[in-house]
C-alpha cells in the first residue's frame, strides 16, 4: 500500500512538471462558459458559481447511482472493502482501480473546465485544489458524497474567513483544520483492526 | 561469511577517511547526502520498522532548524544551547500530534502529514518574525570548545559522526525488548497486542523519535548553511525524504544511506548533463527523476539494499546468545482442577447473523478442553471473544475466580493467556528465536532509554535464553536464527505455540494448531501438549482433527450454529445423537 501511494506522489512529479513544460510558468484565466449573471435578494451570483454547484450536485447523484446501482459500481465498492474476497467472486481489484482511477481523473477534469473562470490557474493549481478536497472528504470520513459536499463547502467557509482576518495564514489555517477533525474521528472510529496486507 | 561481519566496520572507516582524499566539493555534497541520511533513517524507524509513513518529515527539519535560526539571531542563546529547547518542544509536539493520529488507520496517516506538511509551509513562508519567503541569513556557525567549524571538512565530520551516532542508537533500539515490539507493528495491531504489546504506546514512540531525528537534522543544517528559508522545508523535500528511505530499503539502517546518497546525487547528476543532452533548460530533471523513481519501484519494490542482499543470496546471520544471569521469574503453578476460565452468556452477532449466543465453559487448569463444530459453528468468534480481539455484545469473563468485564487482548495476555491464530501471524523476515521473544514482551521491563544505551543486556540475555528453551522445547531448535518466513507452514504453527509458550501462559488457547501438520508432527504436538498439561495449564483446542482431538482431550464442547449443542468426554459426545446429526445429517 505504501509502495502504490508512493509511486503515485512520484507520478504527481512527473505530471506537474510535464505540465510546466506545456502549459508554462504563467497563469491562464478563461471566459466562464456562461456569462450572465443574476441578483439573489441584491447579491449578484454569476451564473457560473451555480453551474458549478448544480455540476457538484450532479457528480454527486451519477457517482451515487454508479455505485449503489449498478454491477460495476458494486464491484468498486467490494474490491474497496475486501479486495481478496472480491478477487475470489470474480471482481479484478485491478479493474475496479483503474475505474476508480478513470472517475476520479473526469471529476478531477470537470472540475477544472469550471473552476478556470473563477479564479487564476497555474500549471500545479490543482494540487492545493486536490489536497483541500482530500480535507473536505475526511470531512466527510471518506466514504459519504454528500458528506464530502458538506465539508468542501464549511472548508470555503472557513478559508473565506480566514483569507479575510489573516490572509497570510489562509492556506496554513485550512490544512491545520485537519488536525481537530482527525481528533475526533480517532476518538469516534478507534478500533483493533488490522490492516489489509 | 567474514567480509559480511566487517562490512560495516569498512564502511565507517571509508567514512572517516572520505575528508582526506575528497575534494571540498565532494564534501559539500557529500555533508548534504549525510543531512539527508538522518531523515531518511528516521523514517526506516517508522515506516519500514513500524508500519507508519509521514510525508511531514522536512517541516520538522524546518521546525528545528527556524527554532535555531531565531534564537540564535534575536537572543544570546548559542546553537547549542537552543539545541536542547529544539528537542524539548519538538518532542512535546510530536507526542501530542501522535496521540491523535497513530490511531488512525489506512491512508489518513500519510495524507494528514501531507496536509502538515503543507500548513507547516505556509507558516513558515507567511511569517514575517522568520523573514517570510526569503528566510533568515546570516546564522552563526557551531563551535566546539571555543573552535569554530568553518572547514566542509569540519561540516562533513560533525553531520556523518551524528549520523553514524544515530544508527547506532536505531540499531540498538530495534534489537531490544521495545525493537520487537515495534517492529512486531508491521505484523499487526491484533498479533502484537495479543503478545501484550501496547502497540499505541510503541507507535507513539518511533514518532517523537523520528520527529526528534528530523528536528536536530534541521538544526545541524542551518549552522552549516547558514541561512534557511522555506523551500527547503516543503512537502516536495518530505516527500523525497521518504524516496529515500523507501528506495534505500526502508527494512534496513544502511538502506537510509544508500536510498540519500542515490536520490541526492542522481539529481545532481540529472540537474549537470540533462540540460546538456536535450540542448535547452526546463525542469526535465524532475520528470526524469520521478519516472526513474517509479522504475525502481517496480524493479525493486523492497529497496535496494533487499534487493542486493537477495542476488548475493545473503540470509540474516545467526546471533550470539549470551549465557543468562539468572532465568525469567515464573508465574506459579496453579493446582490442576482449579477453574482458570469461566464463561458465561457469551453472545456476538454480526448484523443480523448470531455467530455466539449464550455460550459458556469453564477451563480448568491440567485439562485439554477441546470446542469442536462443523465450519460457520462460531469457533473462532468465540475464540475471538475470550481473547479481547472481539467486543462482546452480552457474556461475562471469569479469570482464577475473579470476575471481569471483556478485556483488551493486551490485558488477557498479562493475566497470563497465551493464544496462537488461525491464519499464522508470525514476522516472516525476522528470526524464529526473536519472534518466540516477543511473546516473552511482558515478562522483560527494560524501556527505550535502557535499550538506546544497551542497558538492557543482562534482560535480554534472559529473554533470548527463554526464548530458546521453548524453542527447543517445540523441536525446532535447529531453526533459532531462521527466518520465520523461511519455515514450513507445519513449523510455523509450532513457532505460534512457542510464542505463546514464551508468555508463561496459564492458559493456552490454541486456534486449529494442528492444520498443515504431518503425521509425525502432530504426534510430537500431542505430545507437548499433554506436557503441558501435566504441568497444570489449562488447554483451550479448536481443532478439526478428530482423532487428534478425540485421543488427546479430556472434554469435548460441541458448537452448530453459534449454540452449545453438547458437552462431555470424547466417549460422550461422540455418542450423542445431536453431535452426529450435526456432522454426519439426520437420519430420515
Amino acid at each position: 500500500m505504501l509502495v502504490l501511494l508512493i509511486v503515485s506522489v512520484a507520478l504527481h512529479l512527473v505530471l506537474v512538471e510535464l505540465g510546466l513544460f506545456v502549459f508554462g510558468p504563467g497563469g491562464a484565466r478563461t471566459e466562464p462558459l456562461i456569462g450572465w449573471s443574476l441578483s439573489l435578494g441584491g447579491v449578484p451570483v454569476a451564473a457560473q458559481s451555480l453551474a458549478i454547484y448544480a455540476t457538484s450536485v450532479l457528480v454527486v447523484l451519477v457517482l451515487y447511482v454508479l455505485s449503489e446501482r449498478t454491477l460495476y459500481g458494486k464491484a468498486l465498492r467490494a474490491a474497496a472493502i475486501n479486495a481478496t474476497g472480491a478477487r475470489l467472486m470474480g471482481i479484478s481489484a485491478a479493474m475496479a482501480g483503474r475505474i476508480a482511477f478513470l472517475l476520479a481523473a473526469i471529476i478531477g477534469a470537470i472540475t477544472g473546465v469550471l473552476v478556470s473562470s473563477v479564479t487564476m490557474i497555474y500549471y500545479d493549481t490543482g494540487f492545493l485544489l486536490g489536497l483541500k478536497g482530500f480535507v473536505a472528504a475526511i470531512m466527510g470520513g471518506l466514504v459519504s458524497y454528500p458528506l464530502a459536499a458538506v465539508g468542501a463547502i464549511g472548508l470555503g467557509v472557513m478559508e473565506s474567513f480566514a483569507a479575510y482576518f489573516a490572509s497570510a495564514f489562509k492556506e496554513a489555517i485550512v490544512f491545520s483544520l485537519i488536525i481537530p477533525i482527525l481528533f475526533w474521528r480517532s476518538l469516534a472510529t478507534f478500533r483493533l483492526t488490522d490492516d489489509e496486507e | 561469511m567474514s567480509t559480511r561481519r566487517f562490512l560495516p566496520v569498512l564502511t565507517i572507516a571509508a567514512i572517516l577517511v572520505a575528508p582526506i582524499v575528497a575534494s571540498e566539493y565532494a564534501l559539500t555534497i557529500l555533508t548534504y547526502i549525510g543531512l539527508s541520511s538522518i531523515v531518511a533513517l528516521s523514517l526506516v524507524l517508522l515506516t519500514g520498522k513500524g508500519g507508519l509513513s509521514s510525508f511531514g518529515q522536512a517541516a520538522y527539519v524546518g521546525i528545528g532548524a527556524y527554532i535555531s535560526a531565531w534564537f540564535t539571531l534575536n537572543t544570546a542563546l548559542s546553537p547549542w544551547q537552543t539545541l536542547p529547547l529544539i528537542v524539548v518542544v519538538v518532542a512535546i509536539g510530536a507526542w501530542l500530534g501522535a496521540l491523535i493520529t497513530v490511531r488512525l488507520s489506512g491512508h489518513y496517516l500519510p495524507l494528514a502529514t501531507i496536509a502538515f506538511a503543507v500548513a507547516m509551509y505556509f507558516v513558515f513562508g507567511g511569517s514575517d518574525i522568520i523573514g517570510g519567503m526569503t528566510g533568515l541569513s546570516d546564522l552563526p556557525r557551531l563551535t566546539i570548545f571555543g573552535y569554530e567549524l568553518h572547514t566542509a571538512t569540519h561540516s562533513y565530520l560533525l553531520v556523518w559522526i551524528v549520523l553514524l551516532a544515530f544508527m547506532g542508537g536505531v540499531r540498538n533500539i530495534l534489537d531490544s525488548r521495545v525493537g520487537r515490539a515495534i517492529r512486531a507493528l508491521r505484523g499487526g495491531v491484533v498479533m502484537a497486542e495479543s503478545m501484550g504489546v501496547d502497540t499505541i504506546k510503541a507507535k507513539v514512540q518511533i514518532f517523537v523519535i523520528a520527529c526528534v531525528m528530523a528536528a536536530i537534522t534541521g538544526w545541524l543544517y542551518a549552522h552549516f548553511q547558514r541561512f534557511v528559508s522555506p523551500a527547503a522545508f516543503s512537502l516536495n523535500q518530505g516527500i523525497e525524504y521518504l524516496f529515500m528511505a523507501v528506495i534505500g530499503g526502508a527494512a534496513s539502517i544502511w538502506g537510509a544511506i544508500v536510498g540519500a546518497g542515490l536520490i541526492t546525487s542522481l539529481k545532481q547528476v540529472l540537474q549537470d548533463t540533462l540540460p546538456a543532452l536535450i540542448g535547452k533548460t526546463g525542469n526535465f530533471e524532475t520528470v526524469a527523476f520521478g519516472v526513474i523513481v517509479i522504475v525502481l519501484f517496480h524493479v525493486a519494490p523492497e529497496g535496494l539494499v533487499a534487493a542486493v542482499q537477495r542476488k548475493l543470496g545473503w540470509t540474516a546471520l545467526p546471533g550470539r546468545l549470551r549465557p543468562p544471569d539468572a532465568a525469567l521469574p515464573t508465574r506459579e503453578r496453579v493446582a490442576p482442577g482449579a477453574a482458570m476460565l469461566e464463561v458465561t452468556g457469551a453472545t456476538k452477532t454480526f448484523g443480523g447473523v448470531v455467530a455466539n449466543h449464550d455460550i459458556g465453559l469453564t477451563l480448568h487448569a491440567g485439562e485439554i478442553l477441546a470446542l469442536i463444530g462443523p465450519n460457520g459453528a462460531g469457533k473462532s468468534t468465540f475464540f475471538n471473544l475470550v481473547t479481547g480481539v472481539v467486543p462482546a455484545d452480552a457474556g461475562t469473563f471469569a479469570f482464577r475466580g475473579t470476575a471481569v468485564a471483556q478485556l483488551a487482548p493486551r490485558t488477557v495476555a498479562a493475566l497470563g493467556v497465551g493464544r496462537t491464530f488461525q491464519h499464522v501471524r508470525l514476522l516472516p523476515d525476522m528470526s524464529a528465536i526473536e519472534n518466540v521473544a516477543i511473546g516473552a514482551h511482558r515478562r522483560g521491563r527494560k524501556g527505550l532509554f535502557a535499550a538506546l544505551f544497551r542497558l538492557d543486556r543482562d534482560e535480554e540475555a534472559r529473554l533470548f535464553d527463554e526464548a530458546r528453551r521453548q524453542l527447543e522445547r517445540v523441536g525446532l531448535g535447529a531453526h533459532l536464527w531462521t527466518e520465520a518466513g523461511a519455515l514450513a507452514l507445519g513449523q510455523q504453527r509450532i513457532l505460534e505455540i512457542a510464542r505463546a509458550l514464551a508468555l508463561d501462559p496459564q492458559v493456552l488457547l490454541l486456534d486449529e494448531p494442528a492444520a498443515g501438520l504431518r503425521y509425525k508432527e502432530k504426534q510430537d504436538l500431542a505430545a507437548l501438549l499433554r506436557e503441558l498439561r501435566a504441568q497444570g495449564i489449562a488447554i483451550l483446542l479448536v481443532e478439526h482433527d478428530m482423532d487428534f482431538v478425540m485421543k488427546l482431550a479430556d472434554r469435548v464442547v460441541v458448537m452448530e450454529f453459534g449454540e452449545t449443542i453438547a458437552e462431555g468426554t470424547p466417549a460422550e459426545v461422540q455418542a450423542d445423537p445431536r453431535v452426529r446429526e450435526a456432522y454426519l445429517g439426520g437420519a430420515e
